[in-house]
């Protein structure tokens, strides 16, 4: 959407990465993209929000970076399951949002490398943002000052920076173990349900799981689960291109955090055999 | 009371009948199993009600000074809602049809049960039928 915006569209200064049959990351076509778009603006996403895949991300600002392309990584599923080493990773931009690392709504932070701060214009202008301003011209504050502008969302700040504080508290070693043991018994429990159909295996995923029971749609099996207390996603979850690639709608998907456990998951068996049979 | 509204107070009463919410579901989907099937050919763009988070087509019929609609749904609770609709508008007189106003998601107590989004399909339907009714 932000490329249409710009007027972008595909072949004309936007391009889109393949995906292979498990939906991994076409490394070979980024290259032969790279290869052809000199300066390229590399935007990925680190963990697909619809199907819970974990692009390397490291790979892909390696590979980039020999292309003298710009990386931006949108980390907004990823901050709440994975560590995250800027560092290592050598990502340009990395963007994050509270309300999908159990922080308060409309609320984010974007990393920049400091190279780029510079040249960086803001979105926007106002209070706090301004040097110097007459008639004839004027100029801004340095960052971060000039992409402040106006009152900020304090109580959502905050709230963000506790949010943070309580995630490192927990302790990613902690929430990556608890998380990968649990998707994989949901995984396990969802693959004994007749007529259900994967998208990605999990070898290189998390948080998210989406499927679809053969001959069923998916809105039905959602309203369903909800009425028994289950919260999940049905949808093409702001994916549509993907869901097209697929010849399918949207799918069912369920999505954990490290406070979820194998009881939960019997409740959603439970749930999603329930609905099954009422609707077959 | 008119022939419409005697029939929203029949499926009034059914629906009251249950007080579980995954039971008013399940009578829901077995109207839904109850519809005709509707014949593939009229399931194009044309016949589309918008509105609907999934996809319902609706069709109109006029026999004998009265209108019948035929509709169906991908998804199955509701092609029940669907049950409903046509149960309540089908086998009218346009005279009927063009006399409705009534607010039949209230009056069923269709947002108890169903999201704003699928109490928008409905209201979508209802529009549909009453276009219909004001062209016929």
């Amino acid at each position: 959407m932000p490329w249409h915006i710009q007027g972008r569209t595909l072949g004309e200064g936007l391009e889109v990465v393949r995906c292979d049959e498990n939906l991994s990351f076409d490394f070979a076509h980024f290259e032969e993209l790279l290869k052809n778009n000199p300066n390229a603006f590399v935007s990925v996403t680190h963990i697909s929000n619809a199907f819970g895949k974990i692009h390397n991300i490291k790979a892909i600002c390696e590979l980039a970076h020999k292309y003298e392309a710009v990386v931006m990584i949108d980390g907004a599923q990823s901050l709440a399951h994975t560590k995250i080493d800027l560092q290592d990773i050598d990502a340009d931009f990395f963007a994050i949002s509270a309300h999908k690392t159990f922080g308060p709504t409309g609320v984010g932070a974007i990393y920049v490398k400091e190279k780029y701060l510079k040249d960086l214009k803001p979105y926007q202008t106002g209070g706090a943002t301004i040097d110097q301003v007459d008639f004839e011209k004027s100029t801004l504050l340095d960052s971060p000052y000039k992409f402040e502008a106006g009152t900020q969302n304090i109580a959502g700040i905050i709230g963000f920076a506790e949010a943070l504080e309580y995630l490192n508290h927990v302790g990613y070693e902690n929430i990556e173990a608890i998380e990968k043991d649990v998707y994989h018994y949901l995984d396990e429990e969802l693959r004994k349900i007749p007529d259900i159909e994967f998208y990605n295996d999990i070898k290189d995923s998390i948080g998210s799981r989406s499927f679809n029971i053969k001959g069923l749609i998916h809105d039905d099996i959602g309203i369903l689960v909800d009425k028994m207390k289950i919260a999940l996603r049905v949808g093409h979850h702001c994916a549509q291109p993907i869901m097209k690639q697929l010849g399918i709608k949207g799918t069912i998907r369920v999505s954990l955090a490290f406070y979820n456990d194998y009881k939960d998951v019997d409740a959603l068996i439970t749930a999603l055999k329930k609905a099954i049979s009422m609707l077959k | 009371m008119s022939n419409i509204e005697a029939r929203v107070e029949e499926i009034k009463e059914d629906l009251d009948f249950f007080e579980d919410e995954l039971q008013k579901y399940e009578y829901i989907i077995d109207l839904g199993k109850k519809l005709e099937p509707l014949d593939e050919k009229h399931k194009v763009p044309a016949n589309l009600v918008h509105g609907c988070t999934s996809q319902v087509w609706l069709i109109c019929e006029q026999k004998d000074g009265k209108l019948y609609f035929y509709g169906t749904s991908d998804a199955i609770i509701v092609k029940g809602l669907v049950y409903m609709i046509l149960q309540i508008f089908s086998n009218s007189t346009v005279e009927e049809l063009k006399e409705v106003d009534m607010d039949i998601v209230h009056e069923l107590k269709l947002a108890e049960v169903i999201t704003p989004n699928r109490q928008s399909g409905v209201i979508g339907m209802i529009k549909k039928i009453k276009e219909f009714a004001q062209n016929a």
